[in-house]
């Protein structure tokens, strides 16, 4: 199959954020992937269609091991148009990259645990333009661990403290300005700050995420990726703040 | 085991002392002073011959006009085992403490800021540290009196006195450090870096305590105890920088070693970095005498870093060993190391034995269950619940995971 590089670098740059290696399913409608942190604290489900891919021939279905953070040595060499070549047999996946020839080997499927999505129930949801997003997270990763989303009839609010009261961050995000706002009730919830940082900087190619929040419950985010070619939901359980 | 004739002085303030801040408001320590007395070490000599591994002092006393100068044991030959910390893990206490209170001190006062322009004397010290192999060297002494210091960073040296006259064979230099010796455009901080792992961390804080290392006009003295700090933080900084962006360890583990009266148990836990030293020191041990045991504990993760731990030195010593283990592994993860102290540590010898044990600690992980067994491995074995002491603890029982909503 052929791909373009910033396709499949994106791919490994948000699951890198939780596992070194992934199970990676190649279906004949594109490519799935399961993945969550060796703490169980966080999961992401990804799914890039075939529509992303130059082209995209399949025998059946493929179930593969593979050493994310090899591939992404390979990718290393490539240029954001250059298109890849992939192929794979039972024991190792190749890239060709014009006349540049790399292959690693695949890791056993069945050694890799793929986990099973929670259906996680929130009762609020609001759709927003992710800058903002990544802007409230990136200023409370200056001073914090732990943020906190709070969301209210009008408004959601992503804040942190410092080390001391006069230290804080607050990003409020008004109803007016989310694409849609959906709210049941007031809920907050506490995150490990670098589970999100991570996980907002690797994407690079959305717009747009819908963030759902809970009352000390987990948080889902979801987004397109690669133009509506591919979609991405995050999981990440929360911390109780025992204040 | 110290029979302390100094009750009222509470243990706590002893602990956070050390033997360092005179918090007891006398003007030397008592709890040293006592071992001093009991070295029988001799102090009435004015000359000392020897080889010096090479070694060098510089105290903190009267800072920034420091005491500086070599030291060496009147021993000649191959001494070099006398500044190699890292080659005294199966040593005895006795055998270290003996070794190393035999390392006598000549020194000359000189103000921090000569190192920018060394004269004669500083130069010859540095000349002396940069030696490949111990040098033959004499100390003639001005006077009798000789000064005995003691600080828990630093291993123990023996008696010091102004020197008179300092004497040393020349010797070959060793072409790594020289490199940096006489790079005077690399900052200290870069000159560290590039040491470190190319040479004995041990030359690196002694070029750094001698002030030969860092941009010329720069370049100052360095109270030894402060130096090894500076080593371990500068080494430790940089490493943490690489390994926060590490895939998390994919499952928790536990590591023990035991040496010299120092029992270690450590844990990484799969998760963003963070470090904790909790140190529980015995009722009997050296710095509480009979007056009850005492923990300590100091927390950083990676925006909120440690610089003042009330542990002191040994933190930062404790990290370092486990951070070079994570880099080596390509991993990071949430860090407890808790330390016990016991009656059979009977000299502070210096923060050297926290790093080189821990070190010898990392080459052997068990896999544990969770965190709280980490916790009763301790408590079967040493009778203290430590949960409530840990913050990591704390996090991690705060930190839901997604198998509690049904994964």
């Amino acid at each position: 199959m052929k791909v373009d590089a910033k396709t499949i670098r994106e791919f490994s740059n948000i699951i890198i954020t939780l596992v070194p290696e992934a199970r990676v399913d190649f279906k004949p409608e594109g490519l799935f992937s399961k993945v969550m942190d060796p703490a169980h604290v966080a999961m992401i489900a990804l799914e890039i269609n075939k529509e992303a891919f130059q082209e995209y021939v399949l025998d059946g279905e493929e179930n593969l091991g593979m050493d994310i953070d090899k591939m992404r040595n390979v990718l290393k060499l490539s240029g954001p148009n250059d298109i890849i070549d992939i192929k794979f047999d039972g024991k190792k996946i190749s890239f060709k990259l014009g006349n540049l020839n790399v292959s690693t080997p695949l890791i056993d499927p069945s050694s890799l645990t793929t986990p099973k999505i929670p259906t996680i129930e929130l009762p609020n949801k609001i759709v927003t333009d992710i800058s903002y997003l990544s802007t409230g997270i990136k200023a409370a990763e200056g001073i914090a661990e732990v943020v906190t989303f709070n969301i209210r009839a009008e408004e959601l609010k992503i804040y942190s403290k410092g080390e001391t009261d006069s230290e804080t961050t607050e990003l409020t995000i008004p109803k007016s300005m989310a694409k849609e706002f959906i709210y049941t009730s007031d809920a907050r919830s506490s995150f490990a700050l670098d589970y999100l940082s991570k996980f907002i900087r690797s994407l690079e190619s959305s717009q747009e995420i819908s963030i759902s929040v809970g009352n000390d419950f987990p948080l889902r985010m979801e987004a397109n990726i690669l133009n509506g070619k591919g979609r991405v939901t995050f999981l990440l359980a929360p911390r109780i703040e025992s204040i | 085991m110290i029979n302390l004739d100094f009750d009222k002085i509470p243990a706590s303030l002893c602990v956070s002392c050390k033997g360092t801040k005179m918090l007891c408001g006398k003007s030397s320590c008592p709890i040293l002073a006592k071992f001093y007395s009991s070295s029988k070490l001799k102090l009435d000599v004015n000359h000392i011959e020897g080889s010096s591994p090479p070694s060098v002092f510089v105290g903190s006393y009267g800072y920034p006009k420091v005491r500086i100068g070599p030291s060496l044991p009147p021993v000649s030959g191959n001494t070099e085992i006398y500044e190699r910390p890292d080659l005294w893990v199966r040593m005895s206490i006795d055998s270290i403490a003996g070794m190393r209170l035999s390392m006598y001190r000549g020194y000359k006062l000189l103000s921090i800021n000569e190192a920018s322009s060394p004269g004669n004397y500083l130069s010859e010290v540095h000349d002396l540290i940069l030696s490949s192999k111990p040098v033959d060297a004499e100390i003639i002494y001005a006077y009798g009196e000789k000064r005995i210091d003691l600080s828990p960073e630093t291993q123990p040296f023996g008696p010091g006195g102004y020197l008179k006259k300092f004497e040393h064979e020349g010797s070959s230099s060793d072409s790594t450090l020289e490199r940096f010796y006489y790079d005077g455009d690399i900052s200290a901080n870069d000159a560290v870096l590039n040491l470190y792992g190319n040479t004995s961390l041990y030359s690196i804080e002694k070029m750094l305590s001698a002030g030969m290392l860092g941009k010329q006009k720069g370049r100052r003295i360095v109270p030894t105890r402060w130096s090894i700090t500076a080593v371990d933080k500068i080494v430790s900084d940089s490493l943490i920088k690489e390994i926060r962006y590490f895939p998390y360890l994919d499952k928790i583990e536990y590591f023990h070693f035991s040496n010299i009266g120092n029992d270690y148990y450590i844990s990484i836990i799969p998760g963003p970095y963070s470090f904790e030293m909790m140190e529980n020191w015995n009722n009997g041990s050296i710095w509480t005498g009979n007056r009850g045991n005492i923990i300590e504990s100091d927390y950083e993760d990676f925006k909120r870093r440690e610089l003042n731990p009330s542990i002191g030195g040994s933190f930062f010593a404790a990290k370092l060993p486990i951070l070079d283990h994570m880099k080596k592994r390509n991993i990071q993860g949430q860090i407890i190391v808790s330390r016990f102290i016991g009656n059979d540590y009977t000299l502070p010898l210096g923060v050297w034995q926290v790093r080189e044990n821990v070190r010898a600690a990392m080459n052997k992980a068990e896999g544990i269950e969770n965190i709280d067994q980490y916790f009763s491995i301790i408590n079967l074995r040493k009778g203290i619940d430590l949960r409530p002491f840990s913050k990591t603890y704390q996090i991690i029982k705060n930190q839901r995971r997604l198998t509690d909503y049904g994964v």
